[in-house]
């Protein structure tokens, strides 16, 4: 008996297979006319499989080292002396050097990575392992995320697909377009359903590349355009798409990583035909079932089942189990700030300090004031003083420099006396 | 996997699934995209943050990332203002005066949903589930706005995003404000040198 824990897992499993990985119907359009819809197939239970960027660059990295040639130094280069050390004693240091004589050549360094001409450190041997294996698995969970990611339309923007008009994500046509036999067919389909856009980026942005690599056959560098995916096998598509820049072509039996997901990059936009699209089914299975030409291949299943952070922050329940956001404390400056320069310092310490800058600078105002006034009224001062005043004051300052005058005779008098008894002291 | 403690098992099923309240909205016959849940903004940021087609990287002054994303109002590459993987976000570009018209004026592009399909229970197995959404037509509404009707414009942004998204929408009306500036100046360019050729 499974207690209730395990029973409400599995239910909430079945609950999620059943609701959240609904898959909704996809439009099938007519190829001869964008507007028209001729019928509708249910989303590919792998379009739901999580989408594990890492998973795909991972594959793609390593898939991608499958394509190298193999190159190396050659065996002997820099060893096709018969080099021998001079040993010590010679003033000369004790590499390997060139024997014989009549050229420049002799007595010369050879064989060390330091050397001229000498062959290099850990020649480059053929024998590296350039090629990885990968996992199988692993390079179906990356096909089926580089599928999941191709019907996001974020994702396919992200990548740089001009599908600002088209008229549905995942575009898939009726099987009618896998008798295409003319390039110009193609292109009149693509403009009807304003994937050309995306064809023209290509065209525009064709570049000579960079480096070396133009003169090794790689001379161009052009972006991917829309990416055709078939099923049958003897389809005219394949020719008529060919001469079509960017244009790819596809057989949904052996889709290719590096065209599902070009550099890694996921969101490839593909054009899917209605055969294509509902084999899909068959090849990665579902949720319910496992792959049947991937044998025993079932897609993985997310780790959340919920990705939507702002929901599940929002959710009953985890509000009620969170404590409530503490406000930010800050026990002390980050910086001590010297309250005798910083005003702001100042106050927080004493908050009286601007009270009293305020009254001192309001009293300085006022006794500055004062003291213009008073300047002003003293500056016609002197014409207003009446004459008799004047005399007073006159007067009054003959006085009292007549008495300083008699002091300072005292003294000189005082003193020529004290200089007399002195001068007769001395004589007598 | 799920949310769960030992001791959440005793409680009813539909009140913890980790899925939030959803279940209880759409019990109550409420609106859901089933797609917020299958693919939210945040997952997207994920995949798109470090390389995306509109990413623009600068080393001038300081390590700066930048984007041309159209529905982007501030240039800066962050969570909030990557546009085009949200689900409300508004694009604001200029209409230029082009070889047979003088127009100058602005469009207004939101990243739109049509309407979503009102579920009052789920719905049977072999039911057609026609709903658009799920496959994510591309609908955008785009509001060809003369230079006259920014008010319109300004309008019609906070209404559709204003409540639920007000820091975009401040960036966005910024960004109305100065298209229309550089609008009004235009404007007046045209106007004069269609005058001194007439």
């Amino acid at each position: 008996t499974q207690s209730t824990w395990e029973f409400q897992f599995h239910k909430n499993i079945t609950i999620y297979l059943e609701k959240m990985l609904a898959r909704p119907q996809v439009s099938v359009f007519n190829s001869a006319n964008a507007g028209e819809i001729v019928g509708q197939v249910t989303l590919p239970g792998v379009f739901r499989a999580p989408i594990r960027n890492d998973i795909v660059h991972f594959v793609h990295v390593n898939l991608a080292k499958n394509t190298r040639q193999a190159h190396g130094v050659k065996t002997n280069a820099g060893m096709q002396h018969a080099a021998e050390s001079w040993g010590t004693g010679r003033a000369v240091a004790r590499i390997p050097r060139v024997g014989g004589s009549g050229t420049h050549r002799s007595g010369q360094a050879a064989f060390g990575n330091q050397c001229r001409k000498g062959r290099m450190f850990a020649p480059l041997k053929t024998w590296r392992r350039w090629h990885r294996k990968v996992n199988l698995t692993q390079k179906r969970h990356a096909i089926a995320s580089a599928l999941a990611a191709s019907c996001w339309v974020p994702l396919v923007v992200a990548r740089g697909h001009r599908i600002d008009d088209i008229p549905e994500l995942p575009l898939v046509l009726d099987d009618k377009i896998e008798s295409i036999e003319k390039t110009r067919d193609i292109i009149a389909l693509l403009k009807r359903f304003r994937a050309y856009d995306d064809v023209e980026k290509v065209a525009r942005t064709i570049k000579i590349r960079a480096g070396i690599g133009k003169l090794r056959n790689r001379r161009y560098r052009q972006r991917k355009g829309p990416l055709f995916i078939y099923s049958n096998e003897n389809a005219k598509l394949i020719k008529a798409c060919r001469n079509v820049t960017g244009v790819q072509i596809c057989n949904v039996n052996r889709l290719n990583l590096r065209l599902l997901a070009p550099g890694g990059q996921l969101g490839r936009f593909c054009i899917w035909t209605q055969s294509a699209f509902s084999a899909l089914d068959r090849i990665f299975g579902s949720y319910r079932k496992t792959g049947q030409d991937k044998k025993n291949y079932q897609i993985q299943r997310p780790s959340l089942t919920n990705p939507d952070l702002s929901r599940l922050i929002t959710s009953n329940e985890i509000q009620s189990v969170i404590r409530r956001a503490k406000t930010p404390v800050r026990r002390h400056d980050l910086q001590k700030k010297n309250p005798l320069k910083n005003k702001g310092a100042l106050q927080r310490l004493n908050p009286y300090a601007n009270v009293l800058k305020e009254l001192n600078r309001k009293q300085n105002e006022q006794n500055r004031k004062k003291r213009e006034d008073a300047i002003k009224a003293g500056r016609g001062a002197s014409k207003q003083i009446s004459a008799d005043v004047k005399k007073q004051k006159r007067s009054q300052r003959k006085k009292s420099r007549d008495w300083v005058r008699g002091i300072f005779n005292q003294l000189d008098e005082a003193s020529k006396r004290d200089q007399e008894r002195y001068v007769n002291l001395a004589t007598n | 996997f799920f949310f769960f403690q030992a001791e959440d098992g005793i409680r009813d099923a539909q009140e913890s699934r980790g899925l939030g309240d959803v279940y209880k909205r759409q019990v109550h016959g409420r609106v859901i995209n089933i797609k917020d849940y299958l693919m939210s903004s945040e997952l997207f940021w994920q995949l798109v943050k470090n390389n995306n087609a509109f990413l623009v990287k600068r080393k001038s002054g300081r390590n700066i990332t930048l984007s041309r994303d159209p529905f982007n109002n501030t240039g800066f590459h962050t969570y909030e203002h990557c546009g085009f993987i949200q689900r409300n976000s508004v694009a604001i570009s200029a209409v230029r005066p082009k070889a047979d018209n003088n127009n100058v004026g602005f469009n207004v592009e939101f990243t739109k949903r049509k309407r979503w399909i009102r579920r009052t229970r789920a719905p049977a197995k072999n039911a057609k589930q026609v709903n658009p959404d799920f496959t994510y037509r591309i609908t955008r509404e785009n509001l060809p706005i003369k230079t006259g009707r920014i008010h319109t414009a300004s309008r019609v942004i906070r209404r559709k995003i204003g409540i639920t998204r007000p820091n975009v929408t401040r960036a966005a009306l910024r960004k109305l404000a100065a298209v229309h500036r550089a609008n009004i100046a235009q404007r007046r360019t045209v106007r004069t040198r269609t005058r001194q050729t007439a």
